[in-house]
């Protein structure tokens, strides 16, 4: 099955996410979640690995890098499987974008854990020469990590990216749980001897840059959750008798099944446009990501919710697959920083440059004429 | 790549914009106002506009070159619309948007031939009319018959909400030619001329100050050359041409927000209130989707579906921009279209009042939240 994300960016990620999918659709399934959800299973090595000999991480060399990125992970999200994956792509766009670095982490074939602000100014921790201080912060898959990657402060006006050991005693990590099954620490860095410094005196406009493209990546999580979550919705009021017919004759239903429709049909164009535009090098790439994971915060929430709501009490159970992904698009919403705080940021970022001329159809600033 | 705007499409709206760029300063002016101040009946130097842009062929693009167009690609269709609605111009209406290509799809080489050339120049202008008294959301329940008489069709009835009416040279109607089991059966398409004897207009004003008109078929005959298609297979044909319709321009949207915006950055007299950047950002990311929903119903899926879902999703951006700019213009926002002291020349005093008409023209909303709950349903099964 494919996403709609990788529909519309079907021609570019040929059949590599096809062979994403693929694999997701045969290795993960409602048990494995539940022991992943259950903190039972350890880190799933098998499926990484196959995800790896896939080629996931190896996409991050291509020209189309963002573009196989949202793909993929919308495949993880649509298979409700919070993965490693997500903050080792993460730590990609932070590397190639600030520090210039080769795509590809020294690791290879490792998972990378990241700790990066929702927005520059929530940076908890600070570079103090060649040790980091500061926290707490949130980081996923730290105890399955080979490298964790922190956007630091840097002096008053600046900021680092930094590489550290995930394991060094200085870094007090608490696992902690969170609304959905991904693996969550808490962490304080206390003076965390740095293991390379990647880049430093970084302005604040190009982390703001970068800091856009991670939340694209996040966006499109939601966009395969919420295209499941959908299909889940659509197949139960075709299937589930109530009142003597499937729910799907009642007016009520077929409207909001609709509105998700149409809150999705959205969301994926907006995800592909994004990705499109940061792999074009485009000058708005900004824009187009924050204008995507605006609309997956809060577009995501309306159609998860509508599915809940539709799913009625069989929806509301463990055993139905719909919690996972419930959860997990409120995860990605959260670790977007909330709506609230991406408009406010997005606003202040963008608004000035469409007050100075925005030409609308090419979605670019207007040509001086 | 999403959305794909090839260099050949990029280099027509290049031309495209330098054509417009070209026209008199004070004709634009005088059409874009009329534009604010009714977006569905042009005024005279919208026509004026229309047939500058006809007679150079910048109407109807996609048309085939034998119907006068330029055979380009359909995406190139909506970069005219939205280029035309983000400059706040008329775009020749349901005659360039939904007739035209309707009829070039369905209609008789004889038809064809006498009307589309003039749709191109404004020289044809069509009335649409489908709604009556007891037909709204509900078409097929329409009831304005045509009966066979010598040589043609007689037409008796009443149609509503016909805009353009008054200024049109032809009407195209909805009748119904039998009654069957199943209302979408029996109903037929006609080009009926204006000036046909025995149609009365009668004019109908709107809480936003258009006008549209009621339209009265008494004893009207038309040959039988006016029906388009076969006699009782009309409905397919109305939803060709409807889906044509609701896939609307967002165009003028993005115009009003990219005013609204600019407006309060320059304002001084505006202050900034809490929250005011979040809803025009909030807005703006709305509009975004909108161009996204826009080109999948025109160029990318272009399925009735997506049509629906690009007029429920504009039609309700528009409602809920015009209720929030106002309320971030606050009460001078209460001035309407042509006061000196209102701002943005009183545009969302009048989007206002008028957005409510496009929740529920060209079928209502919750119509076409049905249409889409069946493919996505369809697809389930």
């Amino acid at each position: 099955m494919k996403t709609p994300v990788l529909a519309e960016l079907g021609d570019v990620t040929g059949g590599f996410a096809d062979a994403v999918a693929d694999l997701l659709a045969h290795r993960v399934d409602h048990g494995v979640l539940t022991s992943i959800d259950r903190a039972s299973a350890p880190f799933d090595a098998a499926l990484w690995r196959s995800l790896v000999a896939l080629g996931c991480l190896d996409v991050l060399a291509e020209p189309t890098a963002t573009q196989l990125s949202v793909s993929v992970l919308a495949e993880l999200g649509y298979a409700g499987l919070v993965s490693p994956l997500e903050p080792t792509l993460i730590a990609s766009v932070l590397r190639r974008r600030l520090a210039g670095a080769d795509a590809v982490p020294p690791e290879t074939g490792r998972p990378v854990a990241v700790a990066v602000p929702v927005a520059t100014g929530h940076c908890r921790v600070r570079l103090d020469v060649t040790r980091l201080v500061g926290g707490p912060v949130q980081v996923e898959w730290l105890g399955d990590a080979a490298d964790l990657l922190v956007l630091a402060r840097d002096g008053e006006a600046g900021y680092a990216l930094v590489s550290v050991a995930p394991d060094t005693p200085e870094l007090r990590a608490t696992p902690v749980r969170g609304i959905d099954h991904r693996r969550l620490s808490v962490v304080e860095f206390d003076a965390v001897p740095v293991r390379s410094v990647l880049a430093r005196h970084l302005r604040d406009g190009d982390c703001e840059n970068t800091i856009a493209v991670v939340q694209l990546l996040r966006a499109a999580v939601v966009a395969g959750a919420g295209t499941r979550a959908a299909e889940l919705t659509a197949r139960h009021l075709v299937t589930r008798v109530q009142f003597g017919a499937p729910l799907a004759r009642l007016q009520a239903p077929r409207q909001a099944v609709a509105e998700m429709a149409i809150e999705l049909a959205a969301l994926t164009g907006l995800v592909a446009q994004a990705a499109t535009r940061v792999d074009e090098g485009d000058a708005v790439a900004e824009h187009h990501c924050r204008v995507a994971a605006i609309h997956a915060a809060r577009a995501g929430e309306r159609l998860l919710e509508n599915a809940a709501q539709l799913h009625g009490g069989i929806g509301f159970m463990q055993e139905h697959l719909l919690h996972f992904f419930y959860r997990l698009g409120k995860a990605e919403q959260l670790h977007l920083g909330g709506v609230e705080l991406l408009l406010d940021t997005a606003a202040k970022r963008l608004l000035p440059s469409v007050a100075a001329g925005w030409d609308w159809l090419l979605a670019e600033p207007r040509a001086a004429s | 790549m999403f959305p794909d705007i090839p260099a050949a499409s990029r280099a027509f709206l290049g031309d495209l914009r330098g054509f417009l760029d070209r026209l008199p300063a004070e004709l634009v002016a005088a059409a874009q106002a009329e534009y604010a101040a009714d977006e569905l009946e042009p005024g005279p130097a919208s026509l004026d506009v229309w047939r500058r842009m006809g007679t150079d062929r910048w109407v109807g693009v996609t048309w085939p070159v034998a119907e006068g167009g330029r055979a380009r690609p359909p995406i190139d269709g909506w970069l005219f619309a939205e280029e035309m609605a983000g400059r706040g111009l008329f775009a020749g209406g349901l005659t360039i948007s939904s007739i035209a290509p309707t009829l070039i799809r369905v209609g008789t080489p004889k038809q064809r031939g006498e009307l589309v050339d003039g749709m191109r120049t404004a020289d044809v202008i069509f009335g649409v009319a489908y709604s009556e008294p007891e037909a709204g959301s509900d078409l097929a329940a329409l009831r304005l018959r045509a009966r066979p008489v010598d040589g043609g069709f007689q037409l008796d009835g009443v149609k509503i909400y016909t805009t353009c009416a008054n200024i049109a040279t032809h009407l195209w109607v909805a009748a119904r030619t039998s009654v069957q089991p199943r209302q979408q059966d029996g109903i037929s398409v006609f080009v009926v001329p204006t000036a046909t004897p025995g149609i009365t207009i009668r004019r109908l004003m709107t809480q936003a100050d258009g006008r549209t008109n009621e339209v009265v078929f008494d004893g009207v005959r038309v040959p039988a050359t006016a029906l388009v298609g076969e006699v009782d297979h009309g409905w397919g044909i109305i939803r060709t041409a409807l889906a044509f319709e609701r896939a609307l321009p967002y165009g003028v949207v993005a115009l009003r927000l990219g005013e609204l915006i600019g407006h309060l950055a320059r304002a001084e007299a505006v202050q900034p209130v809490d929250g005011q950047r979040s809803k025009l950002m909030q807005l703006l990311v709305d509009v975004e989707a909108c161009r996204v929903l826009g080109y999948q119903a025109a160029v990318g899926r272009a399925t009735p579906a997506a049509a629906s879902m690009n007029k429920v999703w504009l039609t309700e951006l528009r409602q809920r921009m015009a209720a929030t700019g106002l309320s971030l213009l606050g009460e001078w926002g209460t001035l309407g279209l042509g006061e000196p002291d209102a701002p943005l020349s009183g545009h969302y005093e009048r989007m206002y009042r008028a957005s409510v008409m496009r929740r529920f023209a060209a079928g209502a909303n919750e119509i076409q939240r049905e249409i889409v709950a069946r493919a996505v349903l369809d697809a389930a099964r």
